[in-house]
């Protein structure tokens, strides 16, 4: 039962971060087979701990992608609305 | 991306910086119905969010009603809030009923839309194996996380959202087809 569970919870991961690879700014199409080969790396794991070790990791991913575009945004309306630099 | 950037960031300027918490969160496309198949923002909360402008609205018009012999200055200030808050609700509203519509969609259409998809799909190389029968892994060598892809890009075509133990019973296009036709708000 928890398997199943891990594998919803891996395929969740998989799907936010596919969500966020839209607006990457070096593209989805980079993005995704990277995502892909990332997610398969770690396919053969089967003990628990690793598993969750690694949604652990996918989520420090997606925390740091997240922080990307703010920056980008941050970026954007700064020079947009900044005329002294 | 950059086109809604900008229009959201006049529509703020001309609210006087009232900007909605949603409209806050960065680097979402409002516009685009995938946005809404994201969790935390999933349909509910949407005719939710439309459901408290329409008050609002309607609350307002109310105090704008029993109001009258307010100063002129202040009724200056407050206007371009009352006529912004009741314009977007109508638009908003019209979208939601359309949703409303059932659709009624024909297997051969469901198959037709769902092959299109695959053939579109990068990771599908071999076209020749695509059939209304064919099994994403046996046939089309797709491996899980490509039908995880798969799934999500059925969920657009037909702007539904497929929970994720129905999403991961699905192999196959045939599969995908009886799901779709069992799903009253797929179009």
């Amino acid at each position: 039962m928890t398997s199943t569970n891990l594998r919803y919870e891996v395929i969740r991961i998989y799907k936010q971060l596919l969500h966020l690879g839209r607006d990457y700014p070096l593209g989805y199409a980079y993005f995704r087979p990277r995502l892909h080969k990332a997610f398969s790396a770690k396919a053969d794991l089967t003990d628990e701990n690793e598993i969750r070790r690694g949604i652990e990791q996918a989520e420090f991913v997606k925390k740091e992608i997240e922080a990307l575009y703010y920056l980008k945004r941050y970026r954007a309306l700064r020079q947009r609305y900044d005329k002294t630099t | 991306m950059e086109f809604h950037e900008v229009v959201m960031t006049k529509e703020a300027l001309a609210l006087g910086g009232q900007i909605s918490q949603l409209e806050r969160l960065p680097f979402y496309n409002l516009y685009s119905p995938t946005f809404y198949h994201d969790p935390p923002y999933t349909r509910h909360h949407t005719v939710n969010m439309f459901r408290t402008a329409i008050v609002r609205s309607a609350r307002c018009a109310a105090q704008a009603a029993t109001r009258v012999q307010r100063p002129v200055i202040q009724r200056a200030i407050r206007a371009p809030f009352v006529q912004s808050r009741i314009s977007t609700p109508a638009t908003a509203f019209s979208a939601v009923r359309c949703y409303a519509s059932s659709s009624g969609l024909a297997q051969e259409e469901v198959t037709g839309r769902i092959i299109d998809l695959l053939k579109n799909f990068d990771k599908v190389t071999d076209a020749s194996k695509l059939s209304a029968t064919s099994h994403f892994t046996n046939d089309l060598g797709l491996d899980s996380l490509d039908t995880v892809e798969v799934v999500m890009a059925i969920e657009e075509e037909f702007s539904i959202e497929i929970p994720d133990k129905e999403a991961d019973a699905i192999h196959s296009v045939n599969q995908a087809v009886e799901y779709i036709l069992s799903q009253p708000d797929a179009h």
